[in-house]
């Protein structure tokens, strides 16, 4: 570890506080920090953050780490700032359907506190027993109870962050209903950690639905699949997402299209249970209407297992290096035009496409992967398919968000894409917020 | 540029009849509903985002502030422009329904569109607008936008920020952004997100991409009454745990119901300490599930009277006496000011008891009607103006405001800070937590050109006006 490194945060952080071994474990996509530091508390963190702003350097703040291949290659990485040891759920008010935790507390624990209460915190973020609150903030992924319960931007009634000079701040507040001041939560979430460090949070909760059951209905195409999703939109599902066959077949056999059959989709019902009955038979008969093949429901058991496997599909941590998924945004009526143009786009024989698509809110993954010992895609190649990608799906309306590549090909395109709309704004909100280019330089929309 | 000529500049931008500059025509546009009040230079009504862009481009030349204005039916004084010479842009003649979209659940529509012309706009699709705040009558959604307004229904379907999907907003300089837009998590900051509830500060919204719900099949409300006002808010406390949020829960306390039925009887125990409302919707078996439900818990705590409806005329004779309490209060005393002070519902009747403190203290009668589901006060500081007791009701609610911030609650739900709470800030955020807010406004508006003297605290100055109080300003009808 460089001593100049040292002389700037023995001062400020404990010095146990600054983690030893070997620092590429801690690295940002193939960049690796010159120091890691882990404060256990808020004061450590402004500690950090001061003596790094002082002395120009630049910092990635990291939660649990499991999406750490968001965004550009950083521009500058000195500090790897972690946040998972501040763990401290602070207050869970039942009676209140609010909890209060710090930003290292991971989303499972947060979970398994709530439920005690016959509560549920309405984020379902993908890989929940490694993904911290202030990480899964920070990137504002959601999963399929979006549909119901929508996004953190919903949910988080009051933060607390630390920003880039060290100056520990608040917004929002730990009620359910409040517009006192401007709403800094919304600009914090979703900001992947460039405005300031999230190191406290207040959500609201839900209670947990009586009954739950999932009707799955297996379609011969995306098309038919698709419009048996809108036509159900009007029953109030809690989740409606469509896989391919590629994607099924990672969903332990829970909603698989055999072959020949293009599509499954899986509507999740939730309620009181003459309710999801209701929504059950009115389903059926839409999904038969529609062409599907097959309607099987899952009973409780069955669709608590499939749905956190559904929102992690593409997201474990074990899928090969040579990963590409690119995420999309259409009106849910496009869903299916938008799979097709990306089937089309989709390369050579021996690369396999799975595509999972949220359809009631409009926001569609495609993953593609090497193919049982066939080649992976280079990355040119990557670069290649990207841009025809982004040339289908921008009439459509999409956007084309690559989540996740190997580093190297970062070198060769924008993550992001070009062209994003209030990208000037966006800067000058950089501008104010870290004038220096302390948090995560590089990584965000527009080289932000 | 003198005045004249700055009159017909803007006149050639939005048309001669469309610039109102004489002292008469101005006094329309120098309150909202609250009591604050100031004249502004000269009001513009534009009628295209073209030329909302214009007139504020012409502005960001001269140096001129602007306020933009929707129905004027805000609490806050959030459209009432300060500043000398400010222009008021009223968007009122940009009320169109651009697109509906069924399919997708969304319309695109312009700012001075009223609220409740949407919801009858996609009415026939079987669709609605869920903010709905209780001018929705009046308001507009730009004006909803700005404010982030809220209403009784916001308890299960969010406020407004959770039912705006895009924005097209006008910058200082006269630019136009699109913020957000048709499709989810456009990359980038969520501009939209911080956007709205700016209260006019930020930019000026011309069109507003929203969401809309598919009407609930079938909705039932139950009406209340209770002896005890710890028996009702333990009702309140006990329908949430019971894993219910119903679409709204509403309650009033003993001066209330005494003002209701002393104005406009409906037939409340007069000596009853608390009404409660409570509607919920979606499913009929949903609806019939959680009805019993709410039955139970009402029955359990003693409720002395409970009724329900689940036709819309009856409903309506249900909610009228929660709708009129506001009108009512004029019964009592001839002015009032409104409070909007949020807590956490549970602890309501800490706070409540509170509220009876300052009562005694202040020696001011305080009636409450309010959105018990979300723990959102109005508490009524009932007073006599003509008796020069404003300032002395100021105070009551001051602690009362302060009492909220002490149980770990906030100044305002739903009115907005405006002119009205600015001074009250400090209780909440430390002067760090402020200046990040004020950076945000420095990234939209670095000349602060957009509504001058709102929001924000007035600092170092030592001439810091007290808030004013709202009085009988509002319609008879009007309720919040």
């Amino acid at each position: 570890m460089p001593t100049d490194l040292l002389d700037i945060f023995t001062g400020l952080a404990d010095t146990s506080d600054i983690l030893t071994g070997d620092l590429s474990q801690y690295s940002v996509d193939g960049v690796a920090p010159r120091i890691a530091i882990a404060p256990r508390d808020v004061v450590g963190v402004s500690g950090v953050l001061r003596a790094a702003s002082a002395s120009g350097l630049a910092v990635a703040p990291v939660g649990g780490g499991t999406k750490l291949f968001l965004g550009n290659r950083p521009k500058r990485l000195d500090v790897v700032l972690g946040l998972r040891r501040l763990d401290c759920l602070l207050e869970h008010a039942p009676g209140d359907l609010t909890v209060t935790a710090q930003a290292g507390v991971t989303i499972e624990k947060l979970q398994s506190e709530v439920a005690r209460h016959g509560q549920l915190l309405p984020l379902d973020v993908p890989l929940p027993s490694h993904t911290t609150l202030g990480g899964a903030l920070a990137v504002n992924l959601t999963g399929p109870r979006r549909l119901a319960y929508g996004t953190a931007r919903d949910v988080v009634i009051g933060i607390r962050v630390v920003d880039a000079k060290g100056e520990a701040t608040k917004a929002g507040g730990r009620v359910v209903k409040n517009v006192t001041g401007y709403d800094l939560c919304k600009l914090y979430v979703g900001s992947l950690g460039t405005l300031a460090v999230i190191v406290e949070a207040s959500l609201r909760l839900a209670p947990m639905p009586l009954e739950e059951r999932t009707a799955v209905g297996i379609f011969p195409s995306i098309q038919d699949a698709c419009d048996a999703a809108l036509d159900v939109m009007r029953l109030g599902p809690r989740a409606m997402t469509m896989v391919d066959a590629r994607a099924g077949s990672k969903l332990a056999g829970l909603a698989s299209p055999p072959v020949g059959q293009q599509a499954a989709l899986m509507v999740e019902l939730t309620g009181r249970p003459a309710a999801v009955t209701r929504r059950q038979s009115d389903i059926q008969a839409t999904f038969l209407g529609r062409n599907a093949v097959s309607v099987q429901v899952l009973e409780k058991q069955e669709s608590r297992r499939l749905w956190p496997a559904v929102t992690d599909l593409g997201w474990d941590s074990q899928r090969s290096p040579q990963q590409l998924t690119v995420r999309f945004g259409v009106l849910p009526s496009r869903v299916a035009e938008l799979c097709r143009a990306v089937q089309e786009a989709s390369p050579q024989p021996g690369v396999s496409l799975g595509l999972v698509a949220h359809v009631g809110h409009g926001v569609v993954r495609a993953t593609w992967w090497p193919a049982n010992g066939g080649p992976a895609l280079d990355t040119k190649a990557m670069a290649l398919l990207v841009a025809e990608l982004r040339r289908r799906a921008t009439p459509l309306g999409s956007y084309a968000i690559v989540e996740r590549c190997p580093a190297a090909a970062k070198e060769g395109l924008d993550v992001w894409g070009e062209g994003v709309e209030g990208l000037d704004l966006m800067r000058r909100i950089k501008e104010q917020y870290d004038p220096q280019g302390t948090l995560n330089p590089g990584r965000f929309v527009g080289g932000i | 540029m003198n005045r004249a000529s700055l009159v017909s500049a803007l006149e050639a931008v939005v048309g001669k009849e469309y610039v109102f500059h004489h002292p008469d025509d101005l006094l329309v546009y120098e309150s909202d509903a609250s009591v604050d009040r100031h004249t502004p230079g000269i009001v513009v009504v534009p009628a295209s985002s073209e030329e909302v862009a214009r007139v504020v481009h012409l502005a960001f030349e001269l140096g001129l502030l602007l306020v933009p204005r929707g129905a004027g039916t805000g609490l806050s004084g959030g459209a009432v422009a300060l500043g000398e010479n400010t222009i008021q842009v009223a968007l009122t003649r940009m009320h169109r329904v651009l697109e509906v979209d069924t399919v997708n659940q969304m319309a695109v529509v312009e700012p001075g569109l009223v609220n409740l012309d949407l919801t009858t706009a996609v009415s026939r699709y079987g669709l609605y607008y869920a903010p709905d705040p209780s001018s929705q009558r009046a308001c507009t959604i730009g004006g909803n936008v700005a404010e982030n307004a809220g209403g009784p229904h916001c308890l299960r379907y969010g406020t407004t920020t959770n039912h705006v999907l895009g924005v097209e907003v006008v910058l200082e300089d006269g630019s136009v952004v699109w913020l957000g837009g048709h499709s989810r998590d456009l990359p980038g900051y969520d501009l939209t997100g911080a956007f709205v509830g700016g209260e006019g500060t930020l930019g000026i919204a011309t069109r507003v991409v929203v969401r809309l719900l598919p009407a609930p099949e079938a909705i039932r409300t139950f009406l209340a009454i209770f002896d005890r006002m710890e028996d009702a808010s333990a009702a309140v406390s006990g329908i949430i745990a019971a894993g219910i949020v119903p679409a709204a829960l509403e309650m009033m306390d003993n001066l209330a119901i005494r003002a209701v039925e002393n104005a406009r009887p409906v037939g409340y125990p007069t000596d009853a300490e608390a009404v409660l409302l409570v509607e919920v919707d979606g499913l009929r078996e949903e609806v019939e599930g959680e009805g019993e439900e709410v039955g139970r818990v009402c029955q359990s705590l003693g409720a002395r009277q409970l009724r329900f409806a689940d036709d819309p005329k009856e409903r309506e004779l249900l909610w009228a006496g929660r709708k009129g309490a506001l009108g009512a209060l004029g019964t009592i005393a001839p002015n009032y000011y409104l409070l909007d002070g949020v807590v956490p519902r549970t602890r309501l009747l800490e706070v409540l008891q509170r509220v009876k403190e300052v009562e005694r203290q202040h020696g001011f009668p305080i009636a409450n009607v309010f959105h018990a589901g979300d723990g959102n006060l109005h508490p009524c500081v009932l007073f006599d103006e003509r008796k020069g007791e404003a300032h002395r009701a100021i105070e009551a609610a001051g602690a009362i405001l302060k009492a909220c911030v002490e149980a770990g609650g906030v100044l305002t739900g739903e009115h907005g800070v405006g002119i009205e709470k600015r001074a009250f800030m400090p209780l909440m955020f430390t002067p760090q937590d402020l200046a990040a807010m004020e950076r945000l406004r420095d990234a939209f508006a670095p000349g602060h050109r957009f509504n001058p003297g709102k929001v924000f605290p007035e600092g170092a100055t030592c001439g810091e006006p007290q808030p004013t109080p709202t009085s009988s300003g509002l319609p008879a009808d009007a309720w919040v």
